[in-house]
């Protein structure tokens, strides 16, 4: 498809349409961003990589005004800009595709593209829709981006593909300059991603700057000719050209020295026991591979890949969450039907969910009743509660687990997220689950208390306890896992064991390479 | 996945589809349907029920909840909800003859005058809403109980819980808001505000904003659009709507009772607006849906009376009919995987 309008080659020496400049920014008790610099010019695709948690969302959020960084400055075109919200970097020409998209799926197409913005006639306070104009600018916006439908179509009826295209319409018809993409492709099909390219490529010849953030390799290695990789909120470097290779971008963002991590001071368990869990030929609703693993009594097996790789999916379908739309859990030996939470926990799982606040606890309870929520009807005579009972148990988890608190009965909501994951882990130690399944266990959790939960895990496994750990974390999973389970877009791209369980090996097969 | 749309690799994305029958319309013509059927049935019961009189009070009764029941789906529209409704009406009701029959020790204000305050009062009311809703970032939800407390109260402290009443001979003019022109003139000022509303909602930019608020907030937000503007003017709106429905109800009963007056008037104003496609999320519904499903409450509730059923049964079948719509709403959104 021809593209008219400016098709300004950028002359050397001129500055850069868009530069960062030793950004940082701390949450509590985390740095996010340690002195990042970041450049974009005109006419290129800059890949941003990096592993869950490097910083890439941060530097985004910081570039789009969602976030002002703590120290460091931003550039357009060579001039310093300090953004106070979203609206001085959307009118600064930058414009950032979510992977979530900020559309309305109730309005019209061409509704959605000048949201804000549409054209009106007559006095102003009227705001009487001007449609024929409209109509012909999005028409116009959709051109730009090879999307032919027509702009009074309500957006409910696009596919992903053409969501996302009427999204880099939006931000065409704002005047954007520079266009950031965070996992775009996340819910295209391949068809569609391969449209997304395309058009990606004649935006950049167009003499846009483009930053393109993904986890898939494969799509960095055919879009991009620079890619920055970031490691704990740090710039580790940076590759041109034939540089730009899946090894080498593998080795830059995992390259740390994980030995000194956390020491596993427990013996791993010699000889795992009998198969506790055997997930047969799951599929979860979001993929279509079956997955099958097993668990043993004693083992830690742990599941690697990328955000979005269908870990949590599958964990949740086994704990009877969602609705599996396919296969067979074996608990302990014997088939399990298990359609609910209720079930699963019947027939002896765990899970200590992802979002520990929303799935894990009730925050307006207190300690106790929070660790007796799952053994209550166990305890209770007569199905009254029994009151001291629950104190007990609550009382003996929270010794074992040293749960720091003013008193059990101290809400939760105030606890810090390491005792309150701590909460979580007692009320199915309370229960003595056969399998424990951990999603996310240390997400938020500072330092110290991330060790203790580690003792913990090892020490349920130690008693028997067969543990499927999910873990973004690469060091955690490698220094807790006796084997690794690595996803890849709702796959099981392959399992690691033993001496194989390296970062290199659990990273080439979360972006989709094969192990050596 | 719909890979089906894209035409392939190296072509662009082509979806020239036939535009098809929007959900909301084919909603509508379901409604009229369902209203049709109920007419003739009672028709077929009652002789009567079609006769000039029974259509024209029909009509008046139709035009009162559908009044209200459209500032409701405003409301709703943009993602907010009003539970003051009733209360707003009791309030101006009682007020407006109240202020304007010498009777209850006043001077008697001049009738545009009453008109002016109830219409202000009523604007004012949703100004407030607005502003706990938008700028103390309260839930509508909390806001408007409260309204629907206070105001309710303070209609009863003024009368001192009495009856008012007016007679149609000393106030013609405010007579004619709910008896004029043969009965006709609620259903004439439906007429005029609904073509109003529809051209706000679906020929000006504000009201298009608002479907756009009642989706996707932060999107909207994003966008530039001056969310709490239009959020504040939602509840203008409805406030506005309660008060000139509270006027034409005061006129047409001729006397009000501050404590029941306007009772629950909310849940039938949601009632309708739901059945006219409103969804409780927002970003949903159709106005002129919304008077169809006004028109299938009142004439459920009249063929009740006409069919000599048990009147205190009229809010089961209400409720019944408002969990058929809304099981088969479910039902179909499932179907369609949304």
């Amino acid at each position: 498809m021809p593209l008219e309008g400016g098709q300004t080659e950028q002359a050397a020496g001129e500055p850069s349409l868009l530069a960062a400049r030793q950004v940082t920014k701390s949450f509590p008790g985390v740095k996010a961003l340690r002195g990042v610099d970041l450049e974009v010019q005109a006419g290129e695709v800059l890949g941003l990589i990096g592993e869950n948690g490097a910083g890439k969302s941060t530097l985004i959020k910081i570039i789009g005004g969602i976030y002002t960084p703590d120290a460091g400055e931003l550039f357009i075109a060579g001039q310093p800009v300090r953004f106070r919200d979203a609206h001085d970097s959307i009118s600064a020409g930058i414009a950032i595709i979510h992977q979530e998209l900020n559309l309305a799926d109730n309005l019209s197409v061409a509704e959605n593209i000048f949201l804000g913005r549409q054209p009106t006639r007559g006095p102003r306070w009227l705001g009487l829709c001007d449609k024929p104009t409209l109509h012909a600018a999005a028409a116009e916006s959709l051109e730009r981006v090879g999307l032919r439908i027509d702009p009074r179509m309500t957006l409910a009826e696009l596919s992903p593909g053409q969501k996302q295209l009427v999204e880099i319409a939006k931000a065409l018809s704002q005047d954007a300059r520079v266009l950031i993409f965070d996992e775009p492709t996340s819910s295209l099909s391949t068809h569609e991603a391969e449209i997304l390219f395309e058009r990606i490529e004649e935006l950049k010849g167009l003499g846009l700057g483009i930053i393109y953030v993904s986890h898939r390799l494969g799509e960095i290695t055919r879009l991009c000719r620079r890619v920055q990789v970031l490691r704990d909120g740090a710039h580790v470097g940076t590759l041109k050209g034939d540089e730009i290779t899946r090894d080498k971008m593998v080795r830059l963002m995992v390259g740390r020295d994980v030995n000194h991590f956390f020491a596993r001071d427990e013996q791993r368990a010699a000889q795992p026991g009998e198969i506790v869990l055997s997930v047969r030929e799951l599929r979860v609703a979001s993929s279509p591979h079956p997955v099958s693993f097993d668990v043993r009594a004693g083992e830690v097996v742990g599941m690697g890949g990328l955000v979005g790789a269908g870990r949590t999916e599958i964990v949740r379908a086994i704990f009877g969450v969602d609705r599996a739309a396919g296969g067979e859990i074996h608990v302990a030996g014997s088939p399990c039907c298990i359609h609910s939470p209720r079930d699963a926990v019947a027939a002896g799982l765990a899970l200590v969910p992802e979002d520990r606040k929303t799935q894990g606890l009730v925050l307006e309870l207190g300690i106790a009743d929070n660790i007796c929520l799952a053994i209550k009807e166990m305890l209770a005579r007569f199905g009254l509660v029994n009151r001291a009972a629950e104190a007990a148990a609550a009382a003996q988890q929270a010794k074992s687990l040293r749960i720091r608190a003013p008193s059990l009965e101290a809400k939760t909501r105030n606890l810090s997220g390491g005792n309150q994951q701590k909460v979580v882990l007692a009320k199915w130690l309370s229960l003595g689950a056969k399998v424990l399944m951990l999603d996310e266990p240390t997400r938020g959790v500072d330092v110290g208390t991330k060790e203790e939960i580690y003792h913990l895990i090892l020490q349920l496994a130690a008693s028997g306890c067969g543990i499927l750990m999910v873990s973004s974390e690469m060091e955690e999973l490698i220094a807790i896992s006796d084997r690794v389970l690595v996803f890849h877009e709702g796959r099981l791209a392959g399992e690691l064991s033993g001496e194989r369980v390296t970062p290199e090996q659990v990273m080439t097969l979360a972006v989709g390479g094969t192990a050596a | 996945m719909s890979a089906e749309s894209v035409a392939g690799a190296t072509e662009p994305v082509t979806a020239r589809q036939p535009r098809r029958l929007s959900e909301v319309s084919l909603q509508v013509i379901i409604m009229i349907g369902l209203l049709a059927v109920l007419m003739m049935v009672s028709q077929a019961a009652n002789s009567n029920f079609l006769s000039a009189y029974s259509l024209k009070t029909l009509s008046r009764d139709v035009a009162i909840l559908s009044l209200f029941a459209l500032g409701q789906a405003i409301v709703l529209i943009a993602g907010g909800i009003d539970l003051s409704v009733g209360s707003v009406m009791c309030f101006v009701g009682v007020n407006a003859i109240w202020l304007l029959s010498p009777d209850y020790g006043q001077v008697g204000m001049p009738f545009p005058l009453v008109v002016l305050l109830a219409l202000l009062f009523a604007a004012g009311v949703g100004i407030l809403h607005g502003l706990a809703v938008c700028l103390v970032r309260l839930p509508p939800f909390m806001v408007t109980l409260c309204s629907l407390l206070v105001f309710r109260s303070l209609a009863r402290g003024i009368t001192g819980d009495r009856e008012v009443a007016y007679r149609v001979e000393d106030f013609p003019a405010f007579s004619f808001l709910g008896n004029g022109w043969s009965l006709l003139f609620p259903a004439v000022a439906l007429a005029i505000v609904l073509s109003l509303l529809v051209f706000f909602m679906h020929y000006t930019v504000h009201g298009r904003y608002l479907y756009a608020i009642g989706f996707n907030l932060e999107a909207a937000r994003f966008s530039g659009v001056r969310v709490h503007r239009l959020r504040i003017v939602s509840y203008v709106l409805c406030g506005l709507l309660a008060g000139l429905a509270g006027l034409i109800e005061a006129s047409s009963v001729k006397s009000v009772a501050p404590s029941t007056a306007g009772m629950a008037y909310e849940l039938y104003g949601i009632t309708a607006a739901v059945l006219g496609g409103c969804a409780l999320r927002g970003g949903q519904g159709s106005l002129v849906g919304v008077v169809i499903g006004a028109a299938i409450l009142k004439v459920l509730q009249k063929m009740i009376i006409f069919l000599n059923l048990p009147t205190h049964l009229t809010d089961a079948v209400i409720g019944l009919v408002l969990l058929a719509a809304v099981i088969a709403d479910a039902l179909v959104k499932r179907r369609r995987g949304t």
